[in-house]
C-alpha cells in the first residue's frame, strides 16, 4: 500500500500531500533529541524534532543547528532532510545536506538501514547525500545525526535602502564578486515593504523604499567593522539611499522581523498567496527580477518579491483570489513563464521548496529524459514498487508541462 | 583483438589506440581510449557497452593505486582529452570545467580573478574529474570541507553511453535528486564524469603559515590542534609525527609529540590575532613563504608506498594516535577533522590492527598490488552493501566501468 511520510506539513511544494489510496505516516511523534555530543559538535535526533528546538537545546554549549528555513519554529528535522531545506543563512552555512552526517532509514519493505557515519567520512557510495532532498520517495528517515556549528563570536546586521530592486540586486552581485561571504543577504521589494509596514510586523522601514536589503555578517569581531564598511561602499556605488547598522540585538531582531514577517503580512493583501521558488546565477538577478515583474504586470497580477538574493534564490509571490477562475488561470500561466525565464537565464525551478506535486511537470524544463531516467534508477533501488510517496518529485507524463491546475496541487475549491 | 579493432573502426584511430598487452592494476590492457569531447566519450562508452569490454578509467593517473585491483578491464579510458574551462563567471565564483582539466591549470585561471579552488589534493597531475571521482582532499580540507560540498552540478556519461546532467550552475538547488552526491567519490563505478560546475571560494586577503615543535604528550598537542581548528581562519591544522615530521622539519630529529603546522587565511586583523594567540600558546613561529611548508605537507600526505587514511570522532584521536605511534608508524593528523594519515614501511598489518582496535574508518590510499588482492582498500562493506550492489547493477549492468575497483569489489 502506498504511503506518504509527513513531518509538520509546512512544505511548500505539496511533498507531504496525501494521495488517493495511500496512508499518511506521521513522524512528528518521534520527537526526542537522542544525544548531544558537544565535544564532537554533533547531535542525534529523531525526525519529529522541531528545527528551532534543536538550536535552543544546544545553545548552552555555544552551538547551533545552521539550516534555518522560515518555518523553523514548526518544521521538523525529518522534513528538512526530505526537502534538503535551506534558509536565509544557507549563503554561508549551506543547506541541510551539508549538515547531515548519518541517517537511520526505513525502506519501503520494512528494512532498517544505517547510512553514513558520525565522522562524515564513511567509505562507499554517499547514500546519505543521495537520500537528503529525495522528498520522501526513497524511504522514511527515523534518526538523523547532524553536525552542529559554533555560535559566531560576533554578528553585524545591516539594513540598506535602495531606490529600486534592480540596484539592490546589483549591490548583492558586487558583494559576492568582491569575495565577501556574508551569512545572509535578503531583499524585500517595494510591495513587500509596504505590506510589512501596514501589518503587525511593521519594523520601521520607510514605506516608500524601492527595495530593502538585509545583509548579515558574522565571524571574528575584529574583522566585521571593516567588512561592514566594504558593504557600505559597494552599496554607495549602487545608489543606496540609507544604511542602518543594528546597534544591538533588539535592533537586529527588528530588521529580521520585517523579513520573517513578510509572508504573514502578505496574507493581508489577498485570500491566497502563491510563493514561488526558483534560482538563477547571481549575476543574472537584476535582469531576471525585471523580467519577472514584467510577466506579472502583463498578467495583471499582484507580485511581491522577498528573496535570498545572496544565493540567487528568488521567491516571487503572487497574491490572488482562487474564487476568481480567470485570475487563477493567470497566476498559473505567470508561474510557468517565471520558471521558463529562470531556466533560460541558466537557473533551476526550485532552490529549497522541492519539486513535490507543484513542479513535477516542470522538470522537463531542466532535465532530459535521460537525466530523469538516471534518477529513476536510484529510486528503483530503494523503492522498486513505487509505493513511497508516489506521484511526487517525478513528472506524471514524459512530455511537456501539464496545464491542468489540479495536476499542480491547486484545486479550484471555493474559498469559504 | 578483433573486438578492439572494430572499436577502433567505429570510433576512429584518433580515439582508440591499440597496443601490445600491458599490465596495470592486474588488468591486461590492449587499448587506450582518449575521447576528446563529451560526444566521443558517449560514443566510446556505448561501443564498449555493446561489446561488453571493460575499462579502467583514468584522469591524471595520480591516484591509480587507490582502489581494488581491476583484473577484468581490457582497456584504459583516459579523460585527459576532455580539457578546458567552458564557463567562468568571475563575479559569481562559479566555473564549468571539463573532467580532464588538470587542477593546476584551473587554479591558474581562477587565482587570477580573486578566487581559489575548493580543494587541494596532492598530486601534480590530478585532474578535476579524478579529484571528484575519488573525493580527494588535501591539508586545506579543514576550511574547504569535502569536495561534495563544492560540486554544484555534474555532466556524467553512463555506461550505456547516455549523457546525463544533474544539479546545475546555481549555488542552491533542490531540483531533482542530488545525484552529484552519488557520483562524487564513487570511483567511476557508476558513470564517467564529463564536466562539472564548481563553486569556488574567495581568495583570502592574507595567508600565513606557522609551525611549532610540540614537546608535551600527544593528547595535549591534539587538544591544542582542535582548539586551533575552531578558528574560522584556520585553513590548515596538522600535527605531524615520526617519519613525515623528520622530512618536514628539515631533517632535525624531533622530540615530543611532533610538529604542528598551521595555515591561517582570512582578513588581516583576524589572522594577526590568531597567530599571536598561537605564539602565546606554544611558541609557534611564522615561516617564510619560500619554505613552502603547506605544499610540502601536501606532497607528504600523498607519498609513501603504504598509506592509509583513518577517521574517528576528534575526541577519540588520542587513543588512535597512541596505537599508531606505538606501532612505530609515521602520521599526519588533522585534529579538527578526526583524520589521521598513517604511513608504514613494513606492511599493512599494523595499520589494520590499530584501525580495528580504535574502531576507525579506514581507507588505504596506497598499498602494493599483492596486498590489495587480499584487503579491500575501502574497508569491509557495511550493512548497506546490498544497496550499493543494486546501484552498480542498475547503472552499469554489464559491469564495464572499473569492475572490481570500488568497495566490496563492485
Amino acid at each position: 500500500m502506498p504511503f506518504v511520510p509527513r513531518g509538520a506539513g509546512t512544505g511548500l511544494s505539496g511533498g507531504a500531500h496525501p494521495v488517493p489510496g495511500s496512508v499518511v505516516i506521521e513522524c512528528s511523534r518521534m520527537k526526542s533529541i537522542v544525544e548531544v555530543d558537544s565535544d564532537n559538535r554533533l547531535a542525534v535526533v529523531q525526525p519529529g524534532v522541531v528545527n528551532a528546538d534543536l538550536s535552543a537545546a544546544v545553545a548552552p554549549f555555544g552551538l547551533f543547528y545552521a539550516p534555518d528555513p522560515s518555518s523553523q519554529l514548526v518544521c521538523t528535522i525529518g522534513g528538512n532532510v526530505a526537502e534538503n531545506s535551506g534558509g536565509p543563512h544557507t549563503l554561508k552555512y549551506g543547506a541541510t545536506t551539508q549538515h547531515v552526517l548519518a541517517l537511520e532509514v526505513v525502506l519501503p519493505d520494512g528494512e532498517v538501514l544505517r547510512l553514513g557515519s558520525r565522522t562524515g567520512m564513511a567509505s562507499g557510495f554517499d547514500l546519505v547525500g543521495a537520500f537528503v532532498g529525495s522528498e520522501g520517495t526513497l524511504g522514511i528517515v527515523t534518526e538523523v545525526t547532524v553536525r552542529l556549528s559554533e555560535i559566531p563570536e560576533a554578528i553585524e546586521t545591516l539594513l540598506l535602502i535602495f531606490p529600486d530592486v534592480v540596484s539592490a540586486c546589483r549591490a548583492v552581485g558586487d558583494v559576492i564578486g568582491s569575495g565577501l561571504v556574508p551569512a545572509a543577504m535578503e531583499i524585500l521589494d517595494q510591495r513587500t515593504v509596504r505590506a510589512v509596514e501596514e501589518s503587525v510586523y511593521a519594523a520601521g522601514l520607510p514605506i516608500d523604499a524601492g527595495a530593502v536589503l538585509i545583509a548579515e555578517l558574522d565571524g571574528a569581531a575584529c574583522v566585521l567593522a571593516s567588512q561592514v564598511r566594504r558593504i557600505e561602499e559597494i552599496a554607495s556605488a549602487n545608489q543606496v539611499t540609507e544604511v542602518r547598522v543594528a546597534a544591538n540585538d533588539a535592533e537586529r531582531a527588528l530588521f529580521w522581523k520585517a523579513r520573517k514577517g513578510a509572508f504573514g503580512a502578505m496574507g493581508r493583501l489577498a485570500p491566497d498567496l502563491y510563493v514561488h521558488d526558483a534560482v538563477v546565477p547571481r549575476a543574472r538577478l537584476p535582469e531576471v527580477i525585471a523580467k519577472v515583474c514584467e510577466i506579472c504586470d502583463q498578467h495583471r497580477l499582484r507580485l511581491s518579491n522577498v528573496f535570498h538574493a545572496g544565493d540567487g534564490n528568488l521567491h516571487p509571490n503572487i497574491s490572488f483570489d482562487r474564487r476568481d477562475p480567470d485570475e487563477l488561470k493567470r497566476v498559473l500561466q505567470a508561474g510557468s513563464e517565471i520558471l521558463e525565464t529562470c531556466v533560460a537565464a541558466g537557473g533551476v525551478i526550485t532552490g529549497e521548496h522541492g519539486v513535490g506535486v507543484e513542479k513535477r511537470d516542470f522538470l522537463h524544463l531542466v532535465f532530459s529524459n535521460a537525466d530523469l531516467d538516471a534518477m529513476r534508477c536510484l529510486r528503483a533501488v530503494f523503492d522498486p514498487e513505487l509505493v513511497c510517496n508516489p506521484g511526487k518529485a517525478f513528472p506524471t507524463t514524459r512530455f511537456c508541462a501539464e496545464s491542468d491546475p489540479k495536476a499542480r496541487g491547486y484545486d479550484a475549491v471555493p474559498f469559504e | 583483438m578483433r573486438s578492439f579493432e572494430s572499436l577502433q573502426q567505429t570510433l576512429g584511430e584518433e580515439v582508440v589506440e591499440l597496443h601490445p598487452p600491458r599490465s596495470l592494476e592486474d588488468a591486461s590492457l590492449e587499448a587506450c581510449l582518449r575521447p576528446r569531447d563529451g560526444d566521443e566519450l558517449a560514443r566510446s562508452l556505448a561501443a564498449l557497452s555493446e561489446q561488453e569490454l571493460s575499462v579502467l578509467v583514468q584522469g591524471g593517473g595520480s591516484r591509480m593505486q587507490l582502489g581494488n585491483p581491476c583484473p577484468r578491464a581490457r582497456a584504459l579510458l583516459s579523460t585527459q582529452g576532455l580539457v578546458g574551462i567552458d564557463e567562468f563567471d568571475s563575479n559569481d565564483g562559479v566555473v564549468l570545467v571539463r573532467a580532464g582539466t588538470p587542477l593546476s591549470l584551473l587554479a591558474e585561471t581562477v587565482d587570477q580573478s580573486g578566487w581559489q579552488l575548493p580543494f587541494d589534493p596532492p598530486g601534480p597531475t590530478t585532474t578535476v574529474g579524478g579529484a571528484l571521482a575519488t573525493s580527494a582532499t588535501g591539508p586545506r580540507r579543514q576550511q574547504f570541507g569535502s569536495p561534495r560540498d563544492s560540486v554544484l552540478g555534474l555532466q556524467v556519461v553512463l555506461s550505456s553511453g547516455q549523457r546525463t546532467r544533474c544539479g546545475g550552475r546555481v549555488v542552491k538547488n533542490v531540483t531533482g535528486y542530488d545525484m552529484a552526491k552519488l557520483y562524487t567519490g564513487s570511483f567511476g563505478s557508476l558513470g564517467v564524469i564529463e564536466a562539472t560546475w564548481l563553486r569556488l571560494r574567495p581568495r583570502p586577503r592574507v595567508a600565513t603559515v606557522a609551525r611549532a615543535e610540540l614537546r608535551g604528550p600527544a593528547s595535549e598537542s591534539l587538544r591544542l590542534g582542535r582548539e586551533v581548528s575552531r578558528r574560522g581562519s584556520a585553513r590548515v591544522v596538522a600535527l605531524v609525527a615520526g617519519g613525515p615530521a623528520a622530512q618536514l622539519g628539515e631533517g632535525s630529529e624531533l622530540e615530543g609529540s611532533g610538529l604542528l603546522v598551521v595555515e591561517y587565511a582570512g582578513d588581516v586583523p583576524e589572522v594577526e590575532r590568531d597567530i599571536a594567540w598561537l605564539q602565546d600558546q606554544c611558541g609557534a613561529r611564522e615561516v617564510s613563504e619560500e619554505s613552502r611548508l603547506v605544499e610540502r605537507l601536501r606532497a607528504l600526505q600523498g607519498a609513501g608506498a603504504i598509506r592509509a587514511r583513518l577517521s574517528v570522532l576528534p575526541s577519540r584521536l588520542p587513543a588512535l594516535l597512541a596505537r599508531l605511534s606505538f606501532a612505530g608508524l609515521g602520521t599526519i593528523t588533522y585534529p579538527g577533522l578526526g583524520v589521521v594519515y598513517a604511513f608504514s614501511e613494513s606492511g599493512a598489518t599494523a595499520i589494520l590492527r590499530a584501525a580495528r582496535a580504535s574502531d576507525a574508518e579506514l581507507l588505504f590510499e596506497a598499498l602494493p598490488l599483492a596486498s590489495r588482492r587480499e584487503v579491500d582498500v575501502f574497508g569491509e562493506p557495511g550493512p548497506a552493501f546490498p544497496i550499493a550492489r543494486a546501484l552498480k547493477q542498475r547503472f552499469d549492468p554489464s559491469g564495464i566501468l572499473n569492475p572490481g575497483r570500488f568497495q566490496g569489489r563492485l
